[in-house]
């Protein structure tokens, strides 16, 4: 029984977990099935989190918080969506842009907002995301983990599974998918290729900013001057290639990490790893490498691959 | 694309440039710049301090020779990074690793030391090429793993360099966290660097994340440094302009396919290169840790060098020549971003903020590159 009871907690922290990769990574499949790489996603993140936890705290609001987090994320994938949309500019160097913008100044806003309103990080239990334990079901063996975990891990699903049905199974998602693919058809039936791109990137990036936000407000919840999202809006983007841009594969794909860092935290405590715990710290990311290089074996072998038009820009002339 | 678009009495017009000017590029690059640190302005003014405040800290480096001087030590492992970027750049192999190359090349050059702090003796001399030998070869080796994958198996050659950058990095505090092998305080090195030591008065930090210092004899000074980087990128200016290597990098660069027809031989092209790009990253490790920080730490590329390298780089249009002097504007503008941290008590993340709204302003202007925007009054 007691068995049982570590991996349902273990199972628990790994949805709680995995939610950040998993929103994070359904932003970028929405903007790579319209054609567009956003490689700014792990700065989006940082100002996610920035900007929701702030929020959150002033305004003693969760919601709120969530919100501006979109919001700004959205706003600033707006201007990737201009250079690399309107522009056609070189969209790789446009998003590390926005990545190195992104980590500035979201880590100098934290580093101010710590010095100037101690006071207010005290407040932080009353905007956290705590697990809603649902009496009865929550004690069943593996089942019960998803009956005791927050609320984001239940959207995040029903997003994956909004995300895909809009993408396969509606008119709206064949546009989005065409314009990725091939979009001088997509413009020859009538599809306007500029406008799907740049709602594609705007609503991506404002997820990379609720992932930011639910970083802080359902898992670390803490306000410092460093790095926070510390690699996961990059393993996302390898999350995006291994789902291969489909947004139900990204729920395995999410999770597995999800359960690789909860691996840590495990590791961590066992005395004999004691003094290898910086190494473990890097398993997501040397993961991530190993899994990269297995799907592309593997889409090379059964020739699958990117949107066809993915990181090139469309010109009517 | 010729645009039009009529706002009241003025008609704004986008049209296709015929000539591009020789100028041009260079010009539109350091606007674009200027544009940058102009609109960062507005974010300090939004955070509640003065920008003309930090406006005149960066200014202060350029007049105070002190100060100018710290900014050049700076801007020496950017030199290093942004050079070496230029040759996976122009040939589209978007190398986004230049960091954890640094840190593998820093850790190469630290093994002599460890050694040496280990009762292994060698001939003086020998320290500071040993070391530059072993900061090559670490970098450039880190640098093949992404370059194999991507040549291999055609694996995103982004993610791959940039997750290796925290892998490397992690492998570092591994290294010098206290109970780590390379730590100061390891019982190894009890003998000789405890009895160093004492001859310098100090004594141990407990709980410190580093390793030994280097012996006066296995450092560089800043201006042989200096000399080092200017080498290099004349190295990489001939490479790039005068060889069959370069020229293949440009075909490859131009179109992959194209290449592959001419003969081209992709793998043997992406291990050179990124080897090459990896042992210069790696040298940037190397000399920051020899000639200032003299102890490797996790804190050996705060400043971001790899990730500076790349805007620098592209600032300087991949001309290894014209990042020599692009990067002395970076290690300003660094050195300013700790001044305000002293002064202002305001993260030194403020400088990494604007050099991405610079790098973002650089790669808009390229758009005036093609275009010519012309405001006609009716």
């Amino acid at each position: 029984m007691v068995e049982l009871m570590i991996i349902n907690k273990i199972l628990v922290s790994t949805l709680t977990v995995g939610t950040i990769y998993l929103i994070a990574t359904l932003g970028e499949i929405l903007a790579e099935r319209s054609g567009v790489v956003n490689l700014g996603v792990e700065g989006l993140m940082e100002i996610g989190a920035t900007v929701g936890i702030l929020v959150a705290l002033l305004t003693e609001n969760a919601l709120l918080g969530f919100s501006s987090a979109f919001v700004i994320a959205a706003i600033i994938a707006a201007i990737h969506a201009f250079t690399s949309v309107t522009l056609k500019l070189n969209q790789f160097a446009s998003g590390l842009a926005i990545y190195i913008f992104g980590l500035g100044i979201a880590i100098t806003v934290r580093e101010c907002a710590r010095s100037a309103y101690a006071h207010l990080l005290l407040k932080i239990s009353k905007v956290r995301l705590y697990p809603i334990r649902v009496p009865g079901l929550s004690d069943i063996p593996v089942i019960g983990a998803f009956f005791n975990v927050n609320v984001m891990v239940y959207i995040a699903i029903v997003m994956a599974v909004i995300m895909w049905f809009i993408l396969f199974k509606t008119s709206m998602g064949l546009s989005i998918r065409s314009v990725g693919e091939n979009p001088a058809a997509a413009d020859a039936a009538g599809i306007n290729v500029y406008r799907v791109r740049y709602l594609c990137v705007i609503i991506g990036g404002g997820f990379a900013g609720l992932a930011g936000a639910y970083l802080m407000l359902g898992h670390t919840a803490q306000v410092m001057g460093a790095p926070i999202i510390l690699g996961r809006g990059w393993i996302a983007i390898a999350l995006v290639i291994f789902s291969f841009w489909n947004p139900l594969r990204a729920l395995l794909g999410a999770y597995l990490f999800g359960g690789l860092e909860v691996a840590y935290y495990w590791l961590q405590s066992i005395p004999a790893l004691r003094s290898y715990i910086p190494l473990l710290v890097a398993i997501p990311h040397t993961a991530a490498i190993i899994l990269l290089t297995l799907m592309s074996i593997e889409a090379l072998r059964k020739r699958i691959g990117a949107p066809a038009a993915l990181g090139v820009p469309y010109s009517r002339e | 694309m010729v645009m039009a678009l009529t706002i009241g009495r003025y008609k704004i017009k986008v049209e296709r440039r015929l000539v591009i000017k020789r100028e041009l590029p260079a010009l539109i690059s350091i606007v674009s710049a200027i544009i940058g640190v102009l609109v960062g302005g507005l974010f300090f003014l939004a955070l509640g301090y003065s920008p003309i405040d930090a406006y005149s800290r960066v200014g202060r480096v350029f007049t105070d020779a002190k100060t100018f001087f710290l900014a050049v030590r700076v801007a020496i492992p950017i030199m290093f990074t942004s050079i070496a970027l230029t040759l996976p750049f122009r040939m589209n192999f978007f190398n986004i690793g230049a960091e954890g190359q640094l840190y593998m090349g820093a850790i190469g050059a630290m093994i002599p030391v460890i050694l040496y702090w280990s009762g292994v003796d060698l001939p003086q001399p020998l320290y500071v090429p040993l070391m530059i030998i072993l900061a090559i070869l670490f970098g450039g080796l880190w640098g093949l793993i992404p370059a194999y994958l991507r040549a291999k198996w055609r694996v995103n050659e982004i993610l791959t360099s940039l997750m290796l950058n925290f892998v490397a990095l992690q492998f570092i505090w591994y290294l010098v966290s206290p109970g780590g092998p390379w730590n100061e305080a390891n019982p190894a090195f009890k003998e000789r660097y405890l009895e160093y030591l004492k001859t310098q008065g100090v004594t141990l930090i407990p709980g410190f994340k580093g390793t030994p210092v280097i012996p006066e004899f296995a450092r560089i000074d800043s201006v042989s440094a200096l000399v080092l980087a200017v080498v290099a990128a004349t190295i990489i200016y001939f490479l790039g302009t005068r060889t069959v290597l370069g020229y293949e990098i440009k075909v490859v660069g131009e179109s992959e396919l194209a290449s592959k027809y001419a003969g081209v031989n992709y793998m043997r092209m992406a291990l050179v290169t990124m080897f090459i790009s990896g042992a210069l990253a790696g040298l940037a490790g190397f000399v920051s840790l020899s000639t200032y920080l003299l102890k490797l730490m996790p804190e050996i590329s705060t400043a971001g060098y790899g990730y500076t390298g790349i805007i620098a780089a592209w600032l300087a249009r991949l001309n290894p020549i014209a990042c020599l002097f692009v990067s002395i504007f970076f290690g300003a503008l660094t050195q300013a971003g700790s001044i305000m941290q002293q002064e202002l008590r305001i993260s030194h993340y403020v400088s990494v903020g604007f050099e991405g709204l610079i790098f973002l302003f650089l790669v808009m202007g390229d758009f005036l590159l093609h275009y010519r925007v012309r405001i006609i009054k009716r």
